[in-house]
């Protein structure tokens, strides 16, 4: 049984001379959260427009469900639901009744109509027309639609994008519950690093149309820990300092009153803590630099690839 | 089979759509205002527009088409179709649309449909004005002669002519108003059209210019030798051409990429 929801074999795809995307390969296991990250401009709406359809396939293969997208475009369809950016709500008509339109396009039984509206909690707010909606609730009736027809597969384009924190928060819970309770397949895509690790298992990050990172997050964590550093605080830095030398710390350029040592694995950050201590010195504040993940992203997306670990 | 249950699954979201939209009440107001504006004339100068022989019902119907065909109906279906199809660009609703499970040509055609139909319930809404306008002089001026119901029909037969007549407009302004977002961009064409018809009615070749049909439809209305022939050439013309745009416009649209 194949293992992919999504497949893409060597596809490339332009407007015009300008490439967009370059043998993009991407794996998406069924079940997962995919989180699809790359910066504005990668080419991640071309790929979610190329899945879906919307933009024709010219070079290389799209595969959905098992399916080749050229030729079984409306049984793909029918099998996966799409959040395009912002949601296309009719804004003179009710959340409900935009449901119901939807509803008819796809054939979906009727009752899935108040299924889907407690799933996105959206029930006590149907019969109100959707002018009236904030961003977030948009963005819920916006998923919501997406799962009428009881699709395996979600694609969500920037779900979270232009909402409030709140909004974020209740989009995210409900992709994760959407993920953990029906067991649906979400290919999510975000320019925020931060988002996709809130949810993501598995990512591949993508900048000008090639893949640079593509497995399961927490691979990532660990080669991201690879070149982290440990930012310590004691008593007596001086002391502290020698010590972390004689252990064959490596340590790293010194500020004021903060010490500064690199670090290859959690572990070591512990041993650390225990050494300082036991040798008497008091330890006032030991960080793992917060920008770890962040600034990988960035590394990645600027310098190419790191560690492709396919698979 | 397939194709039939893709239709109505489309038309009948197509329908709710239009719910509380101004298209919807735009085709039904239209109507009603034009009838009663002649309605108000008639009532205050009737003895002027129908002599002493002639048919009210023909007068009356008379006023109503001229004004309809040459000014009112090229934007009245610029205002309608790019009002339907605006409530689409509006909501950003074609990517949408077309990742729903339904082939391209069935979304096109149910839109299509969508809008010949408004303009169909618009004909209809005026044949019901007419008639209500007509029942009301009678009560308020029956001098006028609104009486007899005789040459109504010739009256029904025009107004379906006419729909038929327009099928061409519609089709150049659906294409439009798919293909563009701009509302100038449709109503410029309307106005166009109102220009063109208006400077060129007495070229011999009139008759053969698309926005022109309609009002060679009722050009001889009530005694021109083919005013009870349902297809007369500007009817078939105005069918067969408004197919020619309309299937054009689909090949266009279809191969439209959405961004």
């Amino acid at each position: 049984m194949n293992p992919y929801i999504i497949e893409t074999h060597g596809l490339s795809y332009s407007f015009g001379k300008r490439q967009v995307l370059q043998n993009l390969e991407l794996r998406v296991p069924k079940g997962t959260i995919f989180g699809f990250l790359g910066p504005n401009g990668a080419g991640k709406s071309t790929t979610i427009r190329i899945l879906l359809g919307l933009l024709p396939v010219p070079k290389g293969q799209v595969l959905l469900h098992g399916l080749d997208l050229k030729d079984n475009r409306l049984d793909i369809l029918r099998q996966t639901g799409a959040l395009i950016e912002m949601p296309t709500l009719y804004r003179h008509l009710s959340g409900y009744d935009n449901l119901e339109m939807h509803r008819r396009m796809v054939r979906a039984p009727k009752h899935r109509i108040a299924e889907v509206l407690k799933i996105v909690g959206l029930a006590q707010d149907a019969h109100r027309k959707t002018s009236e909606y904030s961003l977030g609730m948009s963005q819920r009736l916006g998923i919501a639609l997406a799962l009428l027809p009881d699709p395996q597969l979600l694609i969500l384009d920037e779900p979270t994008n232009g909402l409030d924190p709140s909004g974020i928060r209740e989009v995210r819970e409900l992709i994760l519950r959407l993920n953990r309770d029906l067991g649906k397949t979400i290919f999510l895509s975000s320019h925020l690093l931060s988002e996709i690790e809130k949810c993501a298992t598995e990512l591949a990050i993508i900048d000008k149309g090639e893949t640079l990172y593509q497995g399961s997050l927490k691979q990532l964590y660990q080669s991201a820990f690879r070149t982290n550093v440990l930012r310590l605080e004691t008593n007596n830095n001086s002391v502290a300092h020698k010590l972390l030398q004689d252990h064959q710390y490596q340590l790293l350029a010194q500020e004021a009153d903060i010490l500064t040592v690199q670090v290859k694995e959690k572990e070591q950050a512990a041993a650390i803590n225990k050494l300082l201590v036991e040798n008497g010195i008091s330890v006032y504040s030991l960080q793992a630099n917060s920008q770890n993940l962040e600034e990988l992203f960035l590394s990645i997306t600027n310098k190419g690839a790191i560690t492709p670990a396919m698979h | 089979m397939n194709a039939i249950l893709y239709y109505r699954s489309s038309l009948s979201a197509e329908a709710l759509k239009l719910k509380n939209t101004f298209s919807l009440w735009l085709a039904i107001l239209a109507p009603c205002a034009l009838v009663s504006m002649y309605v108000i004339v008639f009532w205050s100068k009737g003895e002027h527009f129908v002599p002493a022989d002639a048919n009210a019902w023909h007068r009356f119907a008379q006023q109503n088409f001229g004004i309809y065909t040459l000014l009112l109906m090229p934007i009245f279906i610029a205002l309608l179709t790019s009002l339907t199809n605006g409530i689409e660009h509006k909501a950003n609703g074609w990517k949408h649309l077309y990742t729903t499970p339904l082939p391209k040509s069935t979304i096109y055609i149910a839109k299509a449909t969508t809008v010949v139909g408004l303009v169909l319930l618009s004909t209809v809404v005026f044949i019901l004005a007419f008639l209500a306008g007509g029942w009301f002089l009678n009560l308020v001026r029956p001098e006028l002669g609104f009486g007899s119901t005789a040459g109504l029909g010739l009256v029904f037969i025009t107004s379906l002519k006419l729909f038929l007549a327009t099928f061409v407009i519609i089709a150049v302004q659906f294409w439009l108003s798919m293909r563009w977002s701009s509302f100038a961009l449709s109503m410029g064409a309307g106005v166009v059209a109102i220009i063109t018809v208006v400077v060129g009615m007495r070229w011999e070749h009139m008759h053969y210019y698309p926005f022109a049909y309609p009002f060679f439809t009722i050009y001889t209305f009530p005694s021109g030798p083919n005013t009870a022939t349902i297809f007369t050439q500007e009817v078939l013309l105005s069918l067969g051409v408004g197919l020619l745009v309309f299937l054009l416009g689909y090949f266009d649209i279809s191969r439209k990429r959405i961004a």
